[in-house]
């Protein structure tokens, strides 16, 4: 149980201390190589590029590199030689460290020129208008047909750059970019992957860059709120109170008609035949108020007032719409170096 | 006679101060009848009349002047003169209803003689304005206070009913109306009298005194149903009595 402990202490501490190995040898590299003990500083520099030390990218090609450069001191041309070999392939874009002298530099040129290798070079942040190209810089160890071709995370093509010679450092450019409007403000990720064919024989090299694409988000304009109900007018009247005409002509004409027979002396009558009649007519009233209402309903006024109303909602519409559409296209394309996973 | 002064005065104090000046024309039928222990009258005719008002959004007050000679029906009946004045004030308690006072002086004249009687009378005016065009129908009762007059038989109380519709258009306004007025006496006389008429007419301009003359006419605008387009309870100028 104990030693099942301790194994698992020893698995979650490996890698920091690792890491930390990596560090502590290649500080102690570098005091070797400082203090002139070129053959003790490739011993420390290849134990740092043993796989065990868990030693970073950039810092195995620190250590690759000064490999080369503490063999060449040494004396030993030939592992100089295949030191910067290695250093080469995974670094096509690193200049020749002539700082270390003509020596070193002549072994570097030798073993560049004895390895055929090609990549992308560093990716450089970009802001892109419509019609601008995106630029990528790839570099070849020997003249050779390049092909760069963009791919998505799921490794499908998205977009292929094309091909042509390049020698040395190339420039290879993006002029069919996509639309920024099919891009969010989340950057999206993507992988440049270069291909390099020799001109002359049959090697071929491969690079590979994760970059990240992304739009930034437009300043639009709110569009304007529909007018509300309340703002509508009724192009109509309602038929509620001109209906109310035939009651009120109803109602009083019956009131007269039956206040002639209720409240004349019950001796004297004669009075219902006027009431009744002048109660009709007035029912009559109020039936003929509600047909000339009835067909009065339309509101033309309010109606041209409401087509107003929405004509200028619209126009206002359009002219937001056709702004942000402007704004939404003048979006940017960001291309950046995405950090490798 | 206190009771005359005191609605006198409230027609006087009615009158707005600066308010549309209205005229009406009518005529019509009266029917007069009337039973004591000689049998029942009847006299029937033809009268005219118009009146002059003056009303703002809240009160109006008004003077009419009728008259017409009333032929006989009955045997032993003798045709009649009859004349009669009328001075009333409305206040509008709601747009709807209006607490109405006035007097009506009125005379029936006659070989045998003439008799005048005052008779004050307050009451109640209900109007129901149309929507569909301008114009209201109206009702109204009224009861005949403390009357008082010349004559063998004075009335000691009555009712009048009144009941009608005015309708028009912007070119002109008609109204038909039907009055009823009874009056009851003392149970010694044994006299019962009451008079009947269908009304026909026109209001006139109304004048703003200083400004434009109007047609008496006004439409209720119905839009929605929004507090600032509710629909107002515009009238025509009801017929003075």
């Amino acid at each position: 149980m104990h030693l099942r402990i301790l194994a698992g202490l020893l698995l979650v501490l490996a890698r920091p201390l690792a890491a930390q190995t990596a560090e502590q040898l290649l500080t102690q590299a570098r005091e070797a190589f400082e203090n002139l003990d070129f053959e003790g500083a490739a011993r420390l520099y290849t134990r740092v590029l043993d796989v065990s030390t868990g030693a970073a990218e950039a810092q195995r090609d620190t250590a690759q590199l000064y490999l080369g450069v503490s063999y060449e001191f040494a004396g030993q041309r030939t592992d100089a030689v295949s030191a910067f070999r290695t250093f080469v392939r995974s670094n096509p874009c690193a200049p020749t460290p002539d700082q270390f002298g003509a020596s070193v530099t002549a072994a570097f040129v030798e073993a560049r020129g004895s390895v055929f290798a090609g990549g992308v070079c560093a990716i450089r942040s970009q802001r892109l208008a419509r019609g601008d190209a995106a630029t990528f810089r790839v570099a070849v160890t020997h003249r050779a047909m390049v092909r760069a071709v963009l791919q998505d995370s799921a490794g499908r093509t998205m977009a292929d750059l094309g091909e042509q010679p390049a020698a040395g450092i190339s420039e290879i450019r993006w002029s069919q970019l996509p639309d920024p409007a099919a891009f969010g403000t989340a950057p999206v990720r993507y992988s440049l992957l270069v291909r390099a064919r020799a001109q002359q024989g049959t090697e071929v090299a491969e690079g590979i860059v994760p970059i990240l694409m992304h739009a930034p988000p437009a300043d639009t304009v709110a569009h304007p709120l529909e007018p509300p109900d309340s703002a509508i007018r009724p192009e109509r009247r309602p038929t509620g109170p001109i209906a109310a005409d035939i009651a009120k002509g109803l109602g009083v004409g019956a009131a007269a008609a039956i206040a002639s027979a209720a409240l004349a002396h019950g001796s004297l009558k004669g009075e219902s035949g006027k009431g009744l009649a002048v109660g009709t007519a007035i029912s009559f009233g109020g039936l003929v108020s509600f047909m000339v209402g009835n067909g009065r309903r339309d509101l033309p006024e309010n109606r041209a007032y409401n087509l107003q109303l929405r004509e200028r909602w619209t126009a206002a519409r359009d002219s937001v719409a056709a702004v942000n559409l402007e704004r939404l296209g003048r979006r940017p394309l960001v291309i950046e170096p995405a950090e490798p996973r | 006679m206190r009771t005359f002064s005191v609605l006198l005065l409230l027609v006087l104090l009615a009158r707005p101060a600066a308010g549309q000046v209205t005229l009406q024309a009518h005529a019509g039928l009266a029917d007069r009848r009337l039973s004591d222990q000689g049998g029942i009258e009847r006299q029937q005719g033809l009268i005219i009349g118009g009146s002059l008002g003056v009303r703002t959004p809240r009160s109006q007050a008004s003077i009419g002047l009728d008259g017409g000679q009333l032929r006989a029906k009955t045997g032993a009946t003798p045709d009649t003169d009859y004349g009669r004045l009328t001075a009333e004030a409305t206040i509008q308690l709601a747009p709807w209803v209006g607490f109405a006072a006035g007097i009506v002086v009125q005379a029936y004249g006659s070989p045998l003689g003439t008799q005048r009687w005052i008779l004050p009378r307050v009451g109640l005016d209900l109007n129901f304005p149309f929507t569909g065009l301008p114009g209201r129908a109206y009702l109204s009762g009224s009861a005949l206070l403390g009357p008082s007059g010349s004559g063998v038989a004075v009335p000691t109380a009555g009712t009048a009913v009144r009941g009608g519709a005015e309708l028009g258009s912007r070119v002109a306004v008609v109204f038909a109306e039907y009055r009823l007025e009874r009056l009851g006496f003392p149970s010694s006389l044994s006299r019962d009298e009451q008079r009947g008429e269908v009304l026909v007419g026109a209001p006139g301009p109304a004048v703003t005194p200083g400004l434009s003359t109007n047609r008496l006419t006004s439409c209720t605008v119905v839009s929605d149903d929004s507090p600032s387009r509710r629909p107002r309870a515009e009238t025509l100028h009801r017929p003075a009595s």
